[in-house]
């Protein structure tokens, strides 16, 4: 019987275009911008399985992903530690404000949580901005240096392209064993109905700072990517509009899924470039089409492409996560 | 000091009790969360400076602004959320998101980035009582707020229309089954919300520039005083806003100015932690 994760042709396809595109695309402006693709779609992925999954909506996520590279920014700069000794370090102080966050969190729900993590994500901006002595404030913090691999000075957009994709795939790998495991199935059934959930034993504290937790590692790696590739960071670049980015790229993408936050992620930041020759209303046609594709693909582009797919009969095996979330249509969270 | 302190609190919070009644409404209503209500109260500002700048009389062009954004209001209603059939909490919040942002970018692009001034619509002379001075503008904000929730308690509790709105409300399957037109009353809750948004960025604009930003932080204020209040419920929001603005006026005097928003924000999760049914207390049908 074939293992679900074997790997099959489309595996081979998606590894070959990350091998070969950033060689195909020399354009430095659409690496950097596949780059950021790649940050984001660790970020959607996080939050993916803080909402999607475990069915906690989030609007702080900008908060781990601020605290993250932040925490690898300081430790680089002031320590002069490699990427590879501060990402763990980062990831494991953004888990300990996970499980900060997922206490109080743990007694909301709904339309609550959300502007329980809108409060977080907002007073971590605020600490960020204002603790000078710790983060330089507004002025943020310069002179990250490009990372080596191997031996190899990660000093290009081409060459961060296949570090992202790295972090990326392993991103998708741990997240498929979380979903098919135990663990995602606990979520599911959280998201679901917490009280049946509790009454068939599953310790809703436990997997709830569990969830909050993972989506704050994966929010962690990302930022401290980003810090990496963009060699400065500043509270700017998370602010509470980080968050809503992040939570529309999963839902858009496909809530609730496991690749829906990378399709989310590669639509939402490709459309304003699409627009870009409408210059200054090309955001207005972002929120236009958000709409509506909330309107038309309420699942998410995800879950559209399948039923189109299935309409035009194509029988390509896409691969539909085993664990039945593509059958519970409910997004009733309150 | 303090007296002035307080009193700036509760200009504040008067504003942020507007914008918490608009986002409560609208919560109650429809189950969702408007985070395009502070889009709502910027644009009000640009169109108010633009009637104005063609020459349109200054009240009148208030009067006409607040029309045009209750219009504005119950067209969004009709056109986008109504679509969706409020069944969806994340669909929802998606498209307040794609409001939101083709609101802000859409001002970005028709007005300009630049900070522009709003024209004080109370007198500038400040009124001195026993040696303190107090600006017309902090009596004119707390009266206007007074007088538009007495009006919205009217409304709801003394009229038919306002008492089928909440039967609506709180009930749509029950309201519909007596015969009220349960479309009909979220179409207008949508109206009188953005109106209300209207309002509270008229009384904002003088105070702060007007630029396309200017939305983001207060409707997170309003969101934390209708919260704070006890989220649902309207007179809670009329609470929650004074509560809201004293302590963040406290907060800037006594401990620090920078982290004035942290305190009021940690000030909320505490809300939300120990009392989640708000100061008020009010015990909700649903597990919060």
């Amino acid at each position: 019987m074939k293992n679900k994760n074997t790997i099959n042709y489309r595996h081979l396809l998606t590894i070959s275009v990350c091998i070969l595109l950033p060689i195909v695309v020399q354009n430095k402006y659409y690496l950097h911008l596949f780059n950021m693709i790649g940050i984001y779609s660790l970020l959607a992925i996080g939050f993916n399985i803080l909402a999607g999954y475990t069915g906690q909506i989030s609007l702080g996520q900008a908060a781990f992903y601020g605290i993250g590279s932040y925490a690898a920014a300081i430790l680089h700069v002031k320590f002069n530690l490699s990427i590879w000794i501060v990402l763990p370090i980062a990831v494991i102080i953004t888990c300990i404000f996970g499980v900060i966050i997922a206490i109080p969190a743990l007694k909301v729900k709904g339309k609550y949580l959300v502007l329980l993590t809108i409060a977080f994500g907002e007073i971590t901006r605020l600490i960020l901005l204002n603790w000078v002595g710790l983060t330089k404030g507004p002025a943020g913090i310069l002179g990250i240096k490009a990372p080596t691999v191997f031996g190899f000075e990660i000093d290009s957009p081409m060459r961060f392209f296949y570090l992202i994709s790295g972090f990326v795939i392993l991103g998708i790998i741990i997240e498929k064993k979380i979903v098919n495991s135990r663990i995602g199935r606990a979520f599911i059934a959280i998201r679901e109905d917490e009280d049946a959930a509790e009454l068939i034993g599953i310790n809703l504290k436990s997997y709830k700072i569990k969830s909050f937790m993972i989506s704050a590692a994966y929010s962690a790696a990302a930022g401290v990517l980003y810090a990496f590739m963009v060699g400065y960071i500043s509270p700017d670049s998370f602010r509470y509009d980080e968050s809503v980015s992040i939570l529309s790229m999963s839902i858009v993408g496909g809530f609730g899924t496991i690749y829906g936050p990378i399709v989310g992620s590669i639509a939402l930041n490709v459309l304003p470039e699409i627009f870009r020759p409408l210059s200054e209303f090309r955001m207005v046609f972002y929120g236009v089409i958000l709409i509506v594709t909330t309107m038309i693909y309420p699942g998410g582009l995800l879950k559209g492409f399948e039923a189109m797919l299935n309409k035009f009969q194509l029988k390509r095996k896409l691969k539909t996560p085993k664990n039945k979330d593509n059958i519970l249509k409910s997004n009733k969270l309150y | 000091m303090l007296l002035q302190q307080i009193l700036n609190g509760l200009t504040m919070g008067s504003i942020y009790a507007l914008v918490a009644i608009g986002v409560t409404m609208i919560f109650k209503s429809m189950g969702m969360l408007n985070v395009a209500h502070g889009d709502t109260i910027m644009l009000s500002s640009f169109i108010a400076i633009t009637l104005i700048g063609l020459g349109i009389p200054f009240y009148m062009a208030l009067i006409l602004t607040i029309i045009a954004v209750f219009l504005y209001g119950l067209f969004s209603e009709k056109f986008i959320y109504r679509r969706l059939n409020y069944d969806s909490f994340t669909n929802l919040l998606i498209a307040t998101i794609g409001m939101s942002i083709i609101l802000r970018n859409g001002s970005i692009a028709i007005w300009g980035a630049e900070p522009r001034l709003f024209p004080n619509i109370f007198s500038d002379t400040p009124i001195i009582i026993n040696g303190y001075s107090i600006l017309p503008q902090n009596i004119g904000i707390i009266l206007v707020s007074l007088l538009l929730m007495g009006l919205l308690q009217v409304f709801f509790y003394k009229t038919k229309l306002g008492k089928s709105m909440r039967a609506a409300s709180t009930d749509p399957e029950g309201a519909s089954m007596i015969g009220i037109n349960v479309s009909l009353t979220r179409f207008l809750t949508f109206g009188i919300s953005s109106a209300l948004g209207a309002i509270a960025g008229i009384l904002l604009a003088p105070m702060f520039n007007v630029t396309p930003d200017m939305g983001a932080v207060v409707v997170l204020k309003g969101f934390s005083a209708a919260i704070m209040g006890g989220f649902g419920n309207i007179i809670g929001a009329m609470i929650g806003g004074p509560i809201l603005g004293i302590i963040e006026a406290m907060s800037a005097t006594y401990i620090s100015s920078a982290y004035r928003d942290v305190i009021a924000y940690i000030v909320l999760i505490g809300v939300l932690y120990f009392k989640p049914t708000g100061f008020l207390g009010k015990r909700t049908d649903q597990k919060l």
